[in-house]
Parts: structure tokens; sequence; C-alpha cells
């Protein structure tokens, strides 16, 4: 963030943001002025993260992707039009997205990221780098580059019913708020988490915790399976507790990418999703049992691999969102570290990996 | 989701406070209507949808009648009130039509799908009120910033410049100390009366402000309600026995300043930051400015209600409220919280109401791929609602089922085809009769309780129902033997058509609970319900999470009706 922070917002500016501002306050409204933001790939998840912080008032979203609008997309990107098929995505959808919120200082490049000169000078320029869209390979280069930068990363996509986001905030410090009769104290939450200060207060007749939570964040190249097994620390729970969907989705992320291509031309065999899932199972120390058993999400998720789906870009794209926003403010507690939605179950679980 | 057909229903038209979150409306749509625009704003998108728009009340019975809601095979709750809340429920349930019901505040939201008697109905868990205050509280004796500000948006500023308070004028007999309550009673009468007196010093005084303004009577405001009224509460002693005594204002350490200020003219120069909490004198000084505006503005206006949005009224009610705080030694507020007490704002963030959207149009896909099968798609729906928990980020449950003493749902109910004019009372009691073999009569009465027929009430017999109901009113039919249980009936009008009553299975009777109804209105203020306008707003304590350990209080009446989206899906 640049140490503008103390230029304070104009009437307009807060009359606009009122009631957002009544959430989280006025000097918390300043620090996502002045925030820049990269945003890796304008998939329909990206579209959805891309409105939500163009309207929260981020000072500038640098928008980064080099492919061409597909008959497809025109079904899950709401900036775009019939007459934008063939065109740059980017260059497409500028024009809707300035105009939902002239304030904001957008960019586009209509380029790959992975065909961007220099990586690691043009990230280092940005507070936060979202990413959607890519596989395994591709999260391990970026996420390398913004560990070194200490830029926070995220990493969304959406796979049919399914999706998951990842976080990696390096790490932070947030203030959280709880009912002073939970009665909170001082020490350690867990294995990444505790609570570094506690201060009462009172708001609208309730006591009040007012919490400072540290964070302590792994990049994608060191997940491992150590705090699901601490937490679930049986087979039985692990059947009952860890959903399929996570070894599967991890799995999903070791294939060639499908990003980009038409729908139809994307093919996940179900023998070998299976056999990753296992595999990735066995590195995160969960039992196999966990995939043997659910065939069912093991099928649609092949079925339904790459398909973008409106409903549920619209839940990740406004976690992620909710997410970066509360890390420019300082409040809540972000995902720690991989989330997983299940839209056939309304789940969204997170597993700290 | 090209769902075939969709209707987008609202009553209300665009503010610059949505632009934060509803993406859909432009800066150049503020005043616009919100369904429209948003029908509008969707053209572009490829989708097989056909939009229809609806600007207008959904519990508007002449623009909204039960056929129209009958035509749809589902319907997307996401209001502000609680009022339409329960009203869609309730066309729900006599529709069967199933309903995604879904709400949010600040990072906070739900969405329940509802799938009638089969699944808990909106209504199967009590809903709480917004807060209220006793009027003592209010009137004598505040001690938090929201008594001064209620006090001056629902007392000061209708006395003054509105049609009154009614409200506030106590009756005998509320108090929790019985001895308090002549001299206070007597005392607030006196109060009223001379607010009666200023409100005419100001009706003569929009008058005469002319060329050479005589502010005067601005003066004498300010040492009646800050000064006189305070020594008078002070004198009841019995008052301030367990409280910390007020401090009347000394105006006369300010009223050189503020005289001043008026004869420079450039007293309606004043502005405070609305960011910041004033002085005194600045909260004088804003009283001063803001009661002459709005006394000019009573030559043209006659009376002047409060609206959060027009910045004199809200000028006035934050600098009131701050002078009587001070005076209480409560602590003052900024002009931007004294808006939100007094609008009653809910936050509303674009992202939570992404969330909950994409929950809400997930959750109808359970019953359209199983075939419209309620019963299937109640089974694989969930209820989700937020999360405290960092393991997940939202929570899912299953849906409940319906609560047996639920006032909504346990009721049996079915909808009456006839016609209103010819029918008289008499053929339709007949028809009940042998219809559902109660034993010997029955009783009808229309939905705001009063008595059509029972046994000896015998005179509306030969009158046609027209004279009693419209088309989409419901009737209450009870047996007068107390064997079968109670049932409502929709009355849908069918001109020259035979009487066709619902085939219904009634339970046997059971008693009814008496709702604690009337009695403690007279001592409470009801705080306004929502006036905010977001796509989907939930009062807070309506949360699912908080329901069981909240208190419930469903006697205080909701004054006033808004709906926001409504969002109607074929």
């Amino acid at each position: 963030m640049t140490e503008d922070n103390t230029k304070s917002l104009t009437e307009d500016e807060i009359k606009l943001y009122d009631r957002q501002i009544r959430l989280w306050g006025v000097e918390a409204q300043g620090n996502l002025r002045n925030s820049r933001i990269l945003l890796i790939n304008l998939t329909s998840v990206g579209v959805e993260i891309c409105k939500n912080l163009v309207l929260g008032g981020v000072g500038g979203i640098t928008v980064v992707d080099g492919s061409f609008v597909l008959e497809q997309d025109l079904n899950v990107n709401f900036f775009i039009d019939s007459s934008s098929v063939g065109q740059l995505k980017v260059k497409a959808s500028e024009r809707r997205i300035e105009e939902l919120n002239p304030r904001v200082n957008l960019v586009t490049i209509g380029q790959n990221w992975a065909e961007l000169g220099n990586l690691e000078g043009f990230i280092k320029d940005f507070d936060m780098v979202v990413a959607t869209g890519l596989n395994e390979d591709e999260i391990l280069t970026i996420n390398g580059l913004t560990r070194k930068l200490r830029v926070p990363f995220y990493c969304s996509s959406v796979h049919g019913l399914y999706g998951f986001i990842f976080a990696d905030l390096i790490e932070h410090k947030s203030t959280v708020r709880f009912d002073k009769q939970s009665s909170k104290k001082v020490g350690r939450i867990d294995s990444v988490s505790s609570i570094i200060s506690i201060s009462e207060g009172i708001e609208n007749d309730i006591e009040i915790q007012n919490c400072v939570i540290e964070n302590v964040y792994r990049e994608f190249g060191e997940l491992s399976g150590l705090f699901i097994r601490e937490k679930y620390n049986s087979e039985r729970k692990q059947i009952k507790k860890v959903a399929s969907l996570l070894p599967l989705m991890l799995a999903l992320l070791k294939f060639p990418s499908g990003l980009n291509k038409r729908i139809e031309e994307v093919h996940i065999g179900v023998d070998e999703l299976r056999e990753k899932g296992l595999a990735v199972s066995r590195k995160l120390g969960i039992s196999e049992e966990v995939v043997k058993r659910d065939d069912e999400t093991l099928e649609r998720l092949t079925r339904q691999a790459y398909c973008e789906y409106e409903p549920v870009s619209s839940v990740l794209g406004g976690a992620v969102a909710q997410d970066v926003i509360n890390w420019l403010v300082r409040k809540e507690r972000p995902i720690n570290n991989f989330a997983v939605m299940d839209g056939y179950r309304d789940e969204l679980r997170v597993y700290t990996l | 989701m090209n769902y075939g057909e969709i209707h987008v229903l609202d009553l209300d038209t665009i503010d610059l406070s949505n632009l934060n979150r509803q993406f859909l409306f432009r800066q150049k749509d503020i005043k616009a209507s919100k369904a429209l625009t948003a029908v509008k704003a969707v053209q572009h998108m490829n989708h097989a949808s056909k939009l229809v728009a609806h600007h207008g009340n959904i519990m508007d019975t002449k623009q909204f009648p039960l056929s129209f809601f009958q035509g749809f095979d589902m319907i997307f709750n996401a209001l502000d009130n609680l009022e339409a809340r329960m009203y869609v429920n309730k066309v729900c349930l006599f529709t069967k039509v199933p309903l995604m019901e879904s709400g949010t505040t600040g990072l906070q939201g739900q969405v329940q799908p509802i799938y009638p008697y089969l699944t808990e109905c909106f209504a199967c868990v009590p809903k709480s009120t917004p807060k209220a205050f006793p009027v003592c509280t209010i009137r004598s004796t505040p001690s938090k910033p929201v008594h001064c500000v209620t006090w001056a948006k629902n007392f000061l500023f209708p006395q003054l410049f509105g049609p009154g308070s009614s409200d506030l004028i106590p009756t005998k007999g509320q108090n929790e100390d019985d001895d308090e309550d002549d001299d206070e009673t007597k005392n607030s009468l006196q109060e009223a009366n001379e607010l009666i007196e200023l409100k005419f010093s100001i009706v003569r005084a929009a008058e005469d402000l002319g060329d050479s303004p005589d502010y005067s009577f601005v003066d004498s405001i300010i040492t009646k309600i800050f000064t006189e009224d305070i020594l008078r509460l002070l004198r009841m002693e019995n008052l301030w026995t367990s409280r910390s005594k007020p401090t009347p204002l000394n105006y006369s350490e300010y009223s050189l300043v503020i005289k001043n200020l008026e004869d420079s003219g450039l007293i309606e120069d004043v502005k405070l930051s609305d960011q910041k909490i004033g002085s005194i004198l600045e909260n004088l000084q804003t009283f001063v400015k803001s009661t002459i505006r709005l006394t000019k503005r009573l030559r043209l206006e006659k009376e002047i209600y409060f609206d959060k949005d027009d910045q004199d009224a809200l000028e006035f009610v934050s600098s009131s409220s701050n002078l009587r705080s001070y005076i209480f030694d409560i602590p003052l507020k900024t002009e931007f919280e004294v808006k939100q007490i007094a609008g009653n704002i809910i936050p509303a963030v674009a992202t939570t109401n992404a969330i909950m959207a994409g929950f809400s149009a997930l959750s109808s896909i359970h019953y359209f791929i199983s075939g419209k099968n309620s019963h299937v798609a109640a089974e694989a729906s969930r209820m989700v609602y937020d999360s405290s928990v960092p393991e997940r980020f939202v929570n899912t449950s299953k849906l409940a089922e319906p609560n047996k003493n639920c006032k909504q749902c346990s009721i049996v109910r079915g909808i009456a085809n006839l016609d209103i004019g010819t029918l008289t009372l008499s053929k339709f009691r007949q028809q009940l009769i042998e219809k559902y073999h109660y034993e010997d009569d029955v009783a009808i009465a229309t939905s705001d309780s009063r008595l059509l027929y029972d046994f000896d009430f015998e005179d509306n017999l030969e009158r046609p129902l027209k004279d009693f109901i419209r088309d989409g009113d419901v009737l209450l039919v009870s047996d007068s033997e107390e064997i079968l249980d109670h049932i409502e009936l929709l009355i849908s009008d069918h001109e020259g058509e035979e009487i066709r009553l619902p085939d219904l299975t009634i339970p046997p009777f059971r008693e009814q609970q008496e709702e604690e109804e009337e009695g403690e209105e007279d001592d409470e203020i009801v705080a306004e319900l929502g006036n905010s306008d977001g796509i989907v707003i939930l009062d807070e304590e309506e949360n699912p999470l908080k329901r069981s350990n909240e208190e419930t209080d469903e006697s205080s009446p909701i004054k006033k009706r808004k709906i926001d989206n409504l969002v109607v899906l074929d």
C-alpha cells in the first residue's frame, strides 16, 4: 500500500461507500482506495472478483488475460456481449468494468501472464495478487514469486458445481471481534494462529473483546496434511470430516490446464483423476478411503472440470473479494489456506494444509 | 442459469448508496426504478431467459393478486423487511410455491429454502422485532445516545415541524414506579403544551422571516428544551435517587456568538464535518442553522417528516440529540453515526450479497433437476448462513421440519373459488358445513378479526360476501362446537362461477395461544424497521445463529413498510 492513507476520503466518496463504511470505517475505506490489485485471468470467478473489488472501491486493479472471447464465455462474463466473440477478453470487458466505478484506476493487459517480460518486477508494484484458473505448475510459479516479494496471493477456480480458493497471506495480523462470553485468551489458537493482544469494550450494549489474531501461512509448494492429521487423527474421523473433494480438487490441478479451451475439448479421465486423488491423499496423510468411498463426486468432477457455472463463481468470487478486503482493512480472519466448494451440498469448507 | 422466464419485482428507486454493491445500476440511473433498470441492464448478457420487470409493492393485491403468484414455479425473496417477508411466506403457504428466502446484513447472511408444509417456513421460528424503549426513558431519563436520537427524531422533530407526535403523550400506569407516575404525566403534559406554543412561534416566524429576520424564536426553543425542561425534570427528585442528575444547558455562555452569526447572516453557512464530533457551540450553531432552514421551508411545505436523507432534518436531529446527550452526560455522536441510528441503516456490501445470491440461485436447482419434486428437493436442499468458525466459510444445515405450533404453517388453509358478488354469507356458511362436516355451526371472521357470522350474530347472513371482503382476502372459519380446528380460506373471486371449496383434512380442535398484543404498545416507541436499500437485507436479529437465544417480541407493530427487491422466477 502506498503511504498516502492519511489522505482523507472526499464527501462524495463517503456518500457512495456509505453502506460499507458503516461496516469497516472511513480509515479502512481509505486503505481500500490506496490499494493496487493484480488480477490474473478474467475467468468467470475472475469476473466476480473484479466486480466486487471495483464496486468496493480499491484504488487500482490491473487485469491480465491474453485469451480471446469464446461463445461459452458469454454465459459467465457479464462484462461482454455476443459482439465480443473473438476479441481479446480484457479489451472486450474493459468498458463495462470501468462503468461499474469510474473512480477505480483500471488497467487491462491483453497478454498471457506467462508472456509478460519481467514478471517479478511486474508483481512487486502490487499490494495483492489474485489469480484464477491456474493449474498446479502455474500456481507454483506465481506463488513462488509472491513469496519472494512478500506479496499476498489468492487463487481460485470454478469447476461446475465445485471450486476452490487458495490463500497465502504469508503473515497476517487482523482484529476480530468476539462476544465477551466467548472469553478469549492471549495465546495459541491452533498451529497457524494465535491471539497476540485483546482489548475490551462495549458495542451496542454487548460486551466485546477485540482480539488481534496473528495468522501464519504456507506457500502452495509446502502444503502438507499435517494440520488435517492433527485435527482428524483417526481414519474414522477423516472419512467423516474430510471431503473427498479436497484431494480430488488438488489432483485436478495436476492435469494440464483446460483453461480457455472449448469445453467439449476438455477431457479428464475418471481413473486418472482417482489415481492422482489417491496419490494426493497419501501425500497429505489422509486415508485413501476418503476418495474410494465417493465415486459420485469423482465422476461429477471429471465431467464438470473447467466448466464455469455462474452461481458458484458468484459465491467464490464473493468469498475471495471479501477476504481481499478483510486483508486490506485488517479485520476478520481470512481463509487459511485451502477452501473447497461443493455446490451440491452448499458447503464451503476450509482446510489448513 | 437460463431459467425460462424471470419476473423482477421491486417498489424502490435507485439511490447513490446502492451503487457500492448493486452492479446493475450506474450513477445515471439514480432515482430510476430498480426493477426496470435491472432488467434493462442484463439485456446485453447472453441468456435465454425472458425478463419482465414490475415496479410495485409486493403486498399490493390489486397489482399482484394471488393468481399472479400461482403462475410461478419458484419465488426468490430478497426483501429488507419483516412484514413483506411474512406476507410472501403466507402467499407461498396458500399457493404451495417453493420459496428461496434470503438476506444479508454486513458480512452476515443466510439463505433458507422453504418448501411449504414440508420444511420450516419463515414464520416457524419467531423473529425479533426492532428494539423499543419505554417512553419515560426517552422523555425523562435517557442513558444512551440512541435514547437522545429517538427523542430528537420521534418527539422533538415532529412536534416542531411535523404533524406532532402522539406516540409520546404518556398514558397512566406505564411506569415501573407508580409514585412517579402522576408527577411525570403532569410534567409531560405541561411540556407538550409548551411545545405547542413553540410550534406556533415557528409558524409565526415562518411567515415573518423577511428582510430583517428576527431569530429570537430559536433562542426561546433552545432555552425551553435544553434548560427549562431539564430544570423541571430535576424537580422530580425521585427520578434521580439512583441516577446521576442532568445539567441544564447554560445558553448565556453561547448566545452572544450565535447572535453575532445570526446578525452577520453567516449562520446558514455553518457546516460541520459529518465525521467529527462537534463541540457544544458547534452543535448549537448547527441546531440554530437547521431550525432556521426548516422554519423557512415550512412556508412552502406545511409539514416536514423526518427523512435521513434530508440534510436539514438530519442536522436538526443530530445537533439536538447531541445537546441532550451533553446535558445527560452521554457520549456525543458524529452526524454520520446519528444518521445510522435515526435512519436505521443496515450495512451492506457487494461480497456478502454475491455469496448469498449465489447460494440462493444454487438452492433452486434441486427443485428443477428433481422434476419439480418438492420432497426430493426439500431433502437435498440446505440452509446456508454465515459461519463463526474458521473451518467453514459458511454454515450449512439440513432443512428443519415445520414447527407444529407455527402460527402460519400449522394452520390448514386452502383457496376458495367463488363469486363474491352473488354468494351470500348464508350460502357460504351452508356450503362450509356440508363440505367439511361441521357438527353444528361455524363462525366466520375476516383476517383482521372482524366477526361476520356466528350463532348469535346473524345480521349479515343475507348480504353478499363482497360487502365484507375483496378478491384475495382471507376468511377464518372456526367450529362452534370446537371439534375441528380453525381453517383459513383465501377467497379468489370468479364472477358467475359456482362455489368451489378446497379439499382439506382438518385436524381436531387445538386451543389457540393468545398473543399478548395490546397493552404494551402505548409504552413504547418502536424504532422504524429498515429504510435501507440493499439487494438483500435482513435484520441482524433475524440471524439464525442467534435466534435461539434472542428474546422474541412480536407485539411491537411495524410501522413502516418498504419492500426492496423481490425476484420471482418461472
